[in-house]
């Protein structure tokens, strides 16, 4: 069962959802009380402003780890967002699907196409596709430039260095950007396409992100957190990651650990990338690799059996002998390791 | 709308806790990823909810996506400033 308690414009209300088999589907209670609620909220603030395309409706979107390879079903009426994309479509559409954990590239693909012929025929730049190409722009390392090639029949991005991409031979990591910040953008041009320009600055919402750093490079990882805050600066964003980069970017802001160690800290200032790993993400002595942490272990583990072949009356030696051969076959890829350990044993015996 | 208190009580891998979400940006870091999974899936349930009172609204995640998988599951959920 899920319980919600919730403040819908000043009146507290609850509701619930209740799943009593695996099969079986949920069932409701209180939902239709929220539902009068909103509409009749709806029906004031239409009667009040007398303009329904003066409000603002607020983004809510969720995208999970396979973003960037599970590409939904492309449903008729998904579809009329594309076809009827100057807000004819109905502002509600864009809340279709959307807290299901996927980004659709190919309907980005072509609200961007529909948008760039309606903007070439009219001979001049539409501020809502400007808004999702400045979201690009200012979420993809390096780029400089988006637009739609009609040669390529793609979006294509122009890099600082020169360089000219269409979406499709972007980098995992880019795509992944390209497709998120172009997502979130469009949900804010179509929930709110009276904001124009400033859709993307004037959205409030929610936003849900599974490994934010999903193909990032680290580099990126550190500039992420501030780039979305700033291209959106009223939704609220709610993330996952197993970066330490991005840990570190927000400066113990915001961050809570869901470690089942209650021994890790969250700390309030700036700290190192090791202090993140091994305070906030509990990593052991991130400073060394794990294959050199266990060579530490085996070298003293092999000095202490060492000290059991000096004495040869020990019960344990032949084990020990054993233990021996098996450290340094396990090592033996490493032959200044290994024959160390091997002088150190010829020693003993 | 944003979220300012997520309750989640035997809910994935947490028997009972409560989470303050930041305003702008709040990043859930550590453990293990099925508890990254109970805390993102306990706020993208609770939206869900907010939607379900009018099925124009979208298909939206159900309850067997959020992680509620038995019906000895709940969870509790606050959503304020709508």
């Amino acid at each position: 069962m899920v319980r919600c308690e919730g403040r819908v414009h000043g009146q507290d209300l609850r509701w619930s959802r209740e799943l009593t088999s695996v099969r079986g589907r949920t069932n409701r209670v209180g939902a239709r009380a929220l539902e009068q609620r909103v509409r009749r909220h709806a029906q004031e603030d239409k009667e009040t402003i007398q303009d329904e395309r003066a409000m603002n409706f607020p983004l809510i979107v969720s995208y999970g780890t396979g973003r960037l390879w599970i590409e939904p079903r492309a449903t008729e009426q998904a579809l009329s967002a594309v076809r009827q994309p100057l807000g004819k479509a109905s502002r509600f559409e864009a809340y279709r699907g959307c807290l299901e954990p996927t980004v659709s590239s190919e309907l980005l693909r072509r609200w961007i196409k529909k948008m760039a012929l309606i903007a070439h025929q009219n001979q001049k730049p539409l501020q809502s596709l400007d808004a999702v190409y400045g979201a690009v722009v200012g979420c993809v390392e390096g780029v400089e430039k988006a637009e739609y090639d009609f040669d390529m029949d793609d979006i294509v991005l122009d890099f600082k260095n020169g360089e000219r991409f269409p979406f499709d031979l972007l980098s995992d990591g880019q795509r992944t950007m390209t497709a998120l910040a172009a997502d979130v953008a469009w949900h804010c041009v179509q929930l709110n396409p009276q904001l124009g320009g400033q859709a993307l600055r004037e959205t409030k919402g929610v936003v849900l992100i599974d490994e934010l750093d999903l193909h990032l490079h680290p580099n990126w990882q550190r500039m992420i957190v501030n780039n979305l805050l700033s291209l959106f600066p009223k939704l609220q964003f709610i993330a996952t990651t197993h970066s330490p980069f991005i840990v570190q970017s927000l400066d113990g802001q915001g961050l809570i650990n869901l470690s089942e160690d209650s021994l890790l800290q969250e700390r309030k200032d700036p700290y190192s990338i090791e202090d993140v790993a091994e305070e906030t993400m509990g990593v052991e002595a991130p400073q060394r690799s794990q294959r050199f942490l266990e060579m530490e272990t085996a070298a003293q583990r092999y000095y202490q059996l060492l000290d059991k072949l000096r004495d040869d009356k020990h019960p344990d030696v032949a084990q020990a002998k054993r233990e021996l051969d098996r450290i340094e076959a396990d090592f033996s890829d490493n032959p200044a390791y290994a024959a160390l350990l091997k002088l150190h044993r010829y020693a003993a015996e | 709308m944003r979220i300012d208190q997520l309750t989640v009580l035997n809910f994935r891998r947490f028997e009972k806790n409560t989470f303050e979400f930041h305003p702008r940006f709040t990043l859930l870091v550590g453990g293990q990823r099925r508890r990254q999974d109970g805390a993102s899936g306990g706020a993208s349930g609770g939206c869900g909810d907010v939607f379900d009172g009018d099925r124009q609204f979208a298909r939206t995640r159900t309850l067997y996506q959020a992680g509620l998988h038995t019906a000895g599951d709940s969870a509790r959920r606050r959503v304020l400033h709508l």
